[in-house]
């Protein structure tokens, strides 16, 4: 019995050590895994409420499509007050005492396409799996020039050739490695690399996704083209609004494709013109405002957007012309911004009937089709402005405008931008610094990043 | 005995076939396995143990016999027991005995027949004496006879009475009497019985001696303390380490459901803290962590416990072990680090009689008192809503299209602006809410008293093979907010000597708990948007989730109805959640040879949790939801989310699997003792949850209808589209550990004791890497019993001992790992491909914390023996502490701070407790004290940012500070400059300048170096005292419990969040209004628009620190004990019927606004409870 036991025991804790390694080895939670196979990068980029929801929205809500009265404005926190009236300081939220930091989501996007980017170069590429690795790898770039991009445009001032090198571009981080430090790019390094990874993103992403919530060749030529916009590079801008209407080019009919024009949100999401599907996470300023009464008066009564886009609140006008078919802006890409886009870069190389042609192609679908006439003028000017007019129009509220106004404002249109609270006026001259928002002073005093000069 | 015999029978039916039924719920088929088997050993040991005291037989047969043989045979047929000296049975002759199913009666007679010995009978134990006296010697006394009685005069039956020095010894009879030979004059007369005190008497010429004893003290009782560390016992004058033992009539003290709750009073060195963590916080010995897992390890009759703590019903405990030092916890390896808390549940013992106990009671807690609660008046609200409607606040609201709800003053000011009510009407309507209060509507319609019901029953014994105990409990509990909760305990535990040397034990608990949810509280009932209801609302009148002139017209009359009503809506929305779980321990044990056991044990536990919510349809849930997905068209309604109620279900279930194979060595020659025990053990924790609802529901007939998940769906009243929640959730986590221990500890001449230990252990935490998964811990001690030195002869310290212990023990915390790992989430709607999120970041140093803990201790006893007690010393010093390093949050993580082992801590104490008998003689009064001492600091942290704001610690649930060389929890403010005369405005410094720039005064112009450090937040003296008094059975205890030396935060009045969300304060009332009151208040002005940071600062300043000094009595226990003759006479072990209070109040504070530290400021304070009960024993 003594033997036996004594057999036992040592026999129990052989079988303990051999199988030790074993019985460790299984993962403790079964919905966490470790990276390894291109379905994880997949899940990684297709969790579109951090991908596709969290559009930041402070430049529509520095630029001037919409209002807020002075009680809306007093009912507001900090933050977004000073955001409304283009402070100094203290303009986006600590990351640390609200959530809703944009620079942290923005930055959470890069991070996710970086960590992609890095775990796919480790993977093998082979026959089977080459188009499933090459979409994967094209929308991580995507994603990445994507957030750079729009970050660029809130908080670097307008791409100007003359300055590029020394003008403040952003930190760019091209590692999901958390250790290495900040530091700020010029504006040059960051546009490059964000054409570097759109281009990347055309060579590799599929004609069209499966679903327009992930970007195809369309949406990577149509991000590119509003890159090369916002840099006023009209010549590449309009060759990639091209090549991304080539592969999309359907409008919605306002005659005919508004189910119900009453509705609250009467267009429906998702619709015809939408070639990458994204939002905004709605700032307040936006949220509580108005639409600019100038720019409401500016739409003709036979104009179908005019209803369409607007909804009476107690006699102020509030958007509601979403394509995302509720009150949350819809920021991704659409068809009628790509013919904006080509007719401005056409008739600014002077093709002025070309132009036309394609701003036509686009207007016939927003007018009342009883009342519509053809847009005809020879004059390249006549025409640029009547292409900018139509273009703050359509666009308004997709984030947009922001760019537009510090690009344009490089082109001498000095506008100026004016508020008035509580009888007290602010404004925003051309080419201010401030065009360039305040980077959140937390990020400032953690990573000793230059802040943008006031 | 007849009594307990049929009451036990029937229990048995009973017992059996509930366990029978609740198997049927489980249907795995393993369990099912190990359950009948356990079941089987239980009804075999219990059936064994009734037949003996139904009418027992004896068949014996033999011829010219050692008596000592025929006793043999007796005790082997029964389960009686012999009490007799082998000096007596010399003088027995042979014995010729031969019958058959024959009585005791009958076989005792023929025995002792021709013997010079004597016997009777005492319950189950039958005593041998002497028939007759002997013949005397010369200078010896020839016989002395005497009494022993108790305290109360009844005789002492049984009590063993020797000489000192000799071998003669004898036992007590039925009338408590003794008879002793042959004597020498002088001797010393040892008089010892369990639960009395020993006395010696030197004997003189008298011939009846009559001795009274005195009932034993327990808690001075060390001697007999065996701690238990759940791996094995040891005597505590052996053990090196650092115990606090609670035996079964402290911990029965206070009356409650859970075992926990007890502790907190009573034990020293544990406290609870409830402002890290609402439930509560136990730590031992304070912090040994800053941010990893602050508790303690919970072992359960050796095994850590996997299940709900409140499954164990403390009327199933018999004593409860707190390991506190490295030498205790060492051995409980990387989970040890916050210290131990060892439960052991009552057990059968061999040869031990019968008893069956029971304890009943009842106790009621009065309903919270909400006048606690700083609510801002009625009136004074109304007068803020007037003033923002003026400004236009509401506004925005208003024309919200998602339509949030407005309070019925602002819905009152927006009538009368439009002109759809005149204004006077409107301020008749608004003046009429201002003397009201939410309070007494939550008074009266809401709280309750709450009432508990406990019911429990145990019985052991044990012959002289095995050993068993069962216990029954039930509890029924109904809250002060009519949440209801039953318990149904039932357990055995079983033992067996099967053959010699070999022993099985079984042991089975299985728990039954349903809990139904009650009504909402102060805080709970819903009110979208805002994070109050206004104090003037009226709980008797429907609320509204949406615009009130809204609801009442939309849909045209289509929907149903959009109300929601706070006083009868909980009886509509019904959670129920029932919980069994099944515990099942075996061992085996075999003694090689003397000294050296082997044993494997193992244990299994299963508990599964069923939730299940019902909406039904006059529920404001099921109503919201159906409503929010209709749609009305030209009159005609269609439902995306059918009629019907929502039914949600969950499904938990944790399984854990412990296997042990442990040697223990135990010997004792000349003067060395050894003991030591070394083995391995593995651990599987597996928990897995599920969940789902279910629409459409019809609870009496089961049927459901199908919802469309898929698509999106128009909202009704935004008109947005959403998808139907679908409320499916899984999750599933596996924890295993190996670990291999060794422990031993070695006394030389009683005296000197040397111990160590060491353990390692290794877990499959994620992606932990090897050398780290594999973690030494060890330990060593030694202790010196100082007054067992010849040298040694104080009179004023008759007992001492010295002890000191150092070593690691380790904290880890499964949620954390070393590599980037992802979780999926659920499937992408548009894609239908899985969604996931990065949990863990590539971290490749993380490691396990460690804590070295050193402790110096002195057990002694003073005063003949009256005053006896331990200090001890303690200091620990964690390394590789988890800390929240601040990451510049470019890096895109989604968080601002990643986990590494950055920190370390530095903790050190006192622990003093004292035992004394103040008085003795018909009064009795005990004293039992216990003080702890305790700091800490930290001593390195990460180099995070030094702006001050970061420091701050609020009211509600703590932070870390996390300043070096400060406590881990400090209490840091903005100093305070006073209001600013002129506006009421708070103001601070910006570099030593007094300044109202709020942004600067929160922001990066004031550092941590700026900020005023007030003390410590976690108490630095804590402890309690226990007063007991006892006159004849009645016997008073009163516990009062002290905190002090730390600091706390009052809630104070925020504007922003009083504007946004009605979250006032009554401060508000004393608030700055006119020049000259900044005099006499320190409350800011109310200015709108108010910028954020102006709130921030004044909470932040030093102006709203409090000390948080107090003492309070905790609870007191009267009881009645029957005395010995009455028990007698009704047949009864042991009666005692009890009357006990807990959470009495606070009786002294140092703080003046009446404010309990113990609690966050402004939330609902326990009520006040009172039990009354009784307690029996058969």
């Amino acid at each position: 019995m003594k033997r036996v036991l004594s057999w036992l025991m040592i026999g129990l804790i052989t079988i303990l050590f051999a199988n030790c390694k074993k019985y460790l080895d299984i993962p403790s939670d079964k919905r966490m895994v470790i990276i390894s196979n291109l379905e994880d990068l997949q899940s990684l980029l297709d969790a579109f409420n951090q991908i596709n929801f969290v559009d930041p929205g402070a430049g529509e809500a520095s630029a001037d499509n919409n209002f807020l009265t002075d009680a809306a404005w007093q009912s507001l926190g900090e933050y977004d007050r000073s955001m409304y009236i283009w402070s100094d300081r203290n303009v986006i939220v600590p990351y640390s005492v609200y959530s809703g930091n944009i620079w942290a989501t923005c930055y959470n996007i890069i991070y996710r396409a970086n960590t992609v980017l890095f775990h796919i170069a480790r993977m093998e590429k082979t026959i089977e799996n080459e188009d499933q690795y090459n979409n994967i790898k094209g929308q991580a770039h995507f994603l990445r020039a994507k957030s750079y991009l729009q970050m660029a445009w809130i908080w670097c001032l307008s791409y100007d050739s003359t300055s590029k090198n020394t003008d403040l571009g952003l930190p760019l981080r091209l590692t999901p490695d958390f250790n290495e430090p900040s530091t700020r790019s010029t504006l040059d390094e960051t546009y490059s690399q964000i054409i570097d990874d759109f281009i990347m993103a055309v060579q590799l992403l599929p004609r069209e996704a499966i679903h327009r919530i992930r970007p195809g060749k369309g949406a990577a030529f149509g991000y590119l083209s509003r890159c090369y916009l916002s840099m006023r590079k009209y010549t590449e801008a309009g060759l990639y609004a091209d090549s991304c209407l080539q592969i999309h080019s359907e409008l919605m009919d306002f005659n005919t494709d508004i189910p119900n024009p009453n509705a609250n949100y009467p267009i429906p999401q998702l619709n015809a013109e939408v070639v990458y599907f994204a939002r905004m996470a709605t700032p307040s300023v936006l949220s509580y405002g108005s639409v600019d009464t100038i720019l409401y008066n500016s739409y003709d009564e036979m104009d179908l957007r005019k209803k369409t886009f607007f909804r009476d609140v107690e006699g102020r006008k509030v958007f509601r012309g979403s394509y995302n078919q509720n009150a949350i802006p819809f920021t991704g890409l659409a068809t009628d911004e790509m013919y904006l886009t080509l007719a401005e870069c056409l008739v600014r190389r002077g093709d002025v009937q070309l132009a036309l042609k394609s701003f036509n192609e686009l207007m016939i679908t927003r007018w009342d089709k009883d009342d519509f006439s053809t847009t005809i003028t020879e004059s390249p000017s006549e025409a640029l402005e009547l292409i900018l007019k139509e273009r703050r129009k359509e666009l308004l509220y997709r984030d947009l405008r922001w760019m537009d106004i510090k690009r344009l404002n490089k082109e001498n249109y000095n506008i100026i931008l004016s508020r008035m609270v509580n009888d007290k006026v602010y404004t925003l001259a051309p080419n201010d610094p401030k065009f360039a928002l305040a980077i959140p002073e937390d990020i400032i005093s953690r990573s000793n990043i230059i802040q943008n000069p006031r | 005995m007849k009594f307990s015999t049929g009451c036990y029978t029937h229990t048995r039916e009973n017992r059996v076939l509930s366990l029978l039924y609740n198997l049927r719920l489980l249907n795995n088929r393993k369990i099912l396995r190990m359950m009948k088997l356990a079941i089987l050993l239980t009804i075999l040991t219990t059936l064994k143990a009734w037949s003996h005291s139904v009418g027992q037989t004896f068949s014996i047969s033999v011829k010219n016999a050692p008596i000592e043989k025929v006793l043999a045979q007796i005790k082997k047929q029964s389960d009686y027991r012999f009490i007799y000296t082998r000096e007596e049975l010399k003088a027995a002759l042979p014995v010729t005995l031969h019958v058959e199913n024959a009585s005791l009666a009958a076989v005792l007679q023929s025995c002792f027949n021709q013997q010079p010995l004597d016997y009777s009978l005492d319950g189950r134990y039958i005593i041998i004496t002497r028939k007759t006296p002997a013949s005397d010697t010369t200078r010896m006394l020839p016989r002395i006879t005497g009494i022993i009685t108790g305290p109360d005069g009844a005789p002492v039956v049984g009590a063993t009475v020797s000489i000192d020095g000799s071998s003669k010894i004898t036992v007590t009879d039925e009338q408590g009497r003794f008879t002793l030979e042959s004597i020498p004059a002088g001797s010393i007369l040892l008089v010892s019985s369990v639960g009395y005190e020993a006395i010696r008497y030197p004997v003189a010429f008298d011939a009846e001696i009559s001795l009274r004893l005195n009932i034993q003290v327990e808690e001075l009782s060390n001697v007999n303390i065996e701690v238990n560390t759940g791996f094995q016992e040891l005597p505590k004058e052996r053990a090196t380490g650092s115990f606090t033992h609670i035996d079964n009539k402290l911990l029965n003290e206070q009356v409650s459901t859970d075992v926990l709750s007890r502790l907190e009073h009573i034990v020293n060195g544990l406290s609870v803290n409830r402002k890290i963590s609402t439930s509560g916080q136990i730590s031992i010995r304070g912090l040994s962590t800053i941010r990893g897992p602050k508790d303690p390890l919970i072992i359960v009759d050796n095994f850590p416990y996997a299940g709900d703590l409140n499954n164990i019903n403390p009327n199933n405990i018999e004593s409860i072990t707190i390991l506190k030092d490295a030498a205790a916890a060492s051995i409980w390896g990387a989970r040890a680090g916050n210290g131990v808390i060892v439960i052991t549940t009552k057990k059968g013992k061999f040869n031990q009689p019968f008893r069956v106990e029971l304890n009943s009671n009842v106790t009621i807690a009065s309903k919270p008192n909400l006048g606690y609660l700083k609510q801002m008046s009625a009136s004074d609200l109304i007068d803020v809503e007037q003033m923002l409607f003026e400004k236009g606040f509401y506004n925005n609201r208003e024309s919200n299209i998602t339509r949030p709800p407005l309070s019925a003053v602002v819905e009152t000011l927006i009538a009368q602006r439009d002109g759809l009510i005149d204004g006077a009407t409107g301020t008749a309507r608004i003046n009429a809410l201002r003397n009201r209060d939410v309070r007494d509507d939550f008074n009266r319609l809401i709280y309750q008293p709450a009432v508990n019901q406990q019911y429990a029953l145990n019985a052991r014994g044990g012959s002289g093979n095995m050993a068993y105990a069962f216990n029954v409990g039930w509890d029924k509990n109904i809250s002060e907010l009519a949440e209801r909760y039953q318990r149904i305990n039932i357990g055995s535990d079983n033992t067996f000597a099967l053959v010699k040397n070999l022993r099985i034990h079984a042991g089975i608990q299985y728990t039954q708990s349903n809990t139904t949810s009650g009504k909402p509280g102060y805080y709970a009932i819903p009110w979208p948007g805002y994070s109050a209801l206004p104090p003037y609302t009226s709980l008797t009148e429907p609320l509204y989730h949406y615009r009130a002139p809204y609801i009442d017209t939309a849909g045209d009359g289509k929907l149903l109805d959009w109300k929601y009503y706070p006083t009868d809506d909980w009886q509509h929305s019904r959670g129920e959640s029932k919980l069994q779980d099944i515990l099942l321990n075996t061992g085996i044990s075999y003694t090689a040879f003397k000294g050296l056991t082997a044993d494997v044990k193992y244990q299994f536990e299963q508990q599964q949790t069923t939730g299940r919510t019902l909406h039904d349809l006059e529920s404001f849930y099921a109503r919201d939801l159906i409503n929010t997905y209709s749609e009305v068209n030209d009159g005609v309604i269609s439902y995306g989310i059918p009629r019907g109620a929502v039914l949600g279900l969950s499904h938990g279930s944790i399984t854990s699997h412990n296997l042990r194979g442990q040697l223990n060595f135990n010997h004792t020659w000349n003067s060395h003792s050894l003991a030591a025990i070394v083995g391995a053990e593995t651990r599987e924790i597996r928990n897995s949850s599920s969940g789902n609802t279910i629409y459409g529901y019809n609870d009496d007939i089961l049927t459901y209808a199908p919802v469309d998940f898929v698509n999106l769906k128009p909202t009704f009243i935004t008109g947005w589209e959403n998808f139907i929640p679908d409320g499916i959730s899984l999750n599933e986590t596996i924890n295993r550990f190996v670990s291999f221990y060794g422990n031993t500890a070695y006394t030389f001449k009683e005296r000197y004791t040397l111990s160590a230990s060491a353990r390692r252990d290794a877990s499959n935490l994620f992606g932990v890497s090897t050398n780290n998964k594999w973690r030494p811990l060890w330990s060593a001690g030694a202790s010196w019993e100082l007054s067992k030195e010849a040298f040694y002869n104080s009179t004023f310290l008759p007992y001492l001992r010295l002890r000191a212990t150092h070593g690691y023990s380790g904290n880890v915390d499964p949620s954390m790992s070393a590599v980037t790992a992802i979780q999926y989430d659920v499937t992408s709607r548009y894609t239908s491909s899985p969604i996931s999120r990065i949990t863990n970041f590539y971290n490749p140093s993380l490691r396990w914390e460690k804590i070295r803990m050193s402790n110096v201790g002195i057990d002694f006893r003073m005063l003949g023996n009256r005053i006896g007690g331990s200090i001890e010393y303690y200091k620990k010093i964690g390394t590789d502490l988890y800390g929240l390093e601040p990451i510049d949050y470019s890096a895109g993580l989604g968080t601002e701070t990643i986990t590494k082992n950055i920190a370390s801590m530095h903790g050190y104490g006192w622990d003093i407790e004292i035992n004394s008998i103040n008085t003795t003689g018909a009064v009795e009064w005990l004293t039992h004290f216990n003080v702890n001492l305790y700091k800490d600091k930290i001593i390195k942290n990460f180099n995070r940012n030094q702006q001050g704001r970061s420091y701050i610690t609020g009211s509600g649930l703590l932070s870390i500070s996390g300043l070096e060389n400060k406590p881990v929890y400090s209490m840091l403010s903005y100093p305070w400059a006073g209001l600013e005369p002129s506006t009421g405005n708070p103001q601070g410094y910006v570099n030593k300048e007094i300044s109202t720039d709020y942004n600067e005064l929160t922001g990066s112009s004031v550092t941590v170096d700026d900020l005023v450090y007030s003390g410590p937040i976690m108490p630095t003296i804590y402890g309690n005292i226990g007063n007991t008094v006892k006159y004849k059975g009645l016997s008073l205890t009163i516990r009062i419990t002290y905190k002090a030396g730390y600091y706390f935060r009052r809630s104070s009045i925020n504007y922003r969040s009083l504007y946004a969300s009605y979250a006032g304060h009554a401060e508000y009332a004393a608030r700055w209004q006119k020049p000259g009151d900044e005099l006499s208040t320190h409350v800011p002005s109310m200015i709108y628009p108010v910028p954020a940071n102006r709130d921030d600062f004044y909470y932040g300043a030093d102006v709203s620190v409090e000390k948080g000094d107090h003492i309070r009595i905790q609870y007191f226990n009267f009881s009645y004990s029957m005395g010995e003759k009455l028990l007698r006479k009704m047949a009864l072990q042991n009666f005692q019927c009890y009357i006990q209070s807990n959470n009495i109040g606070i009786i002294w504070r140092k703080n003046r606004k009446g404010i309990d530290p113990d609690y966050s400021d402004n939330s609902i304070l326990p009520g006040r409870t009172i039990s009354v009960g009784i307690k029996a024993g058969f």
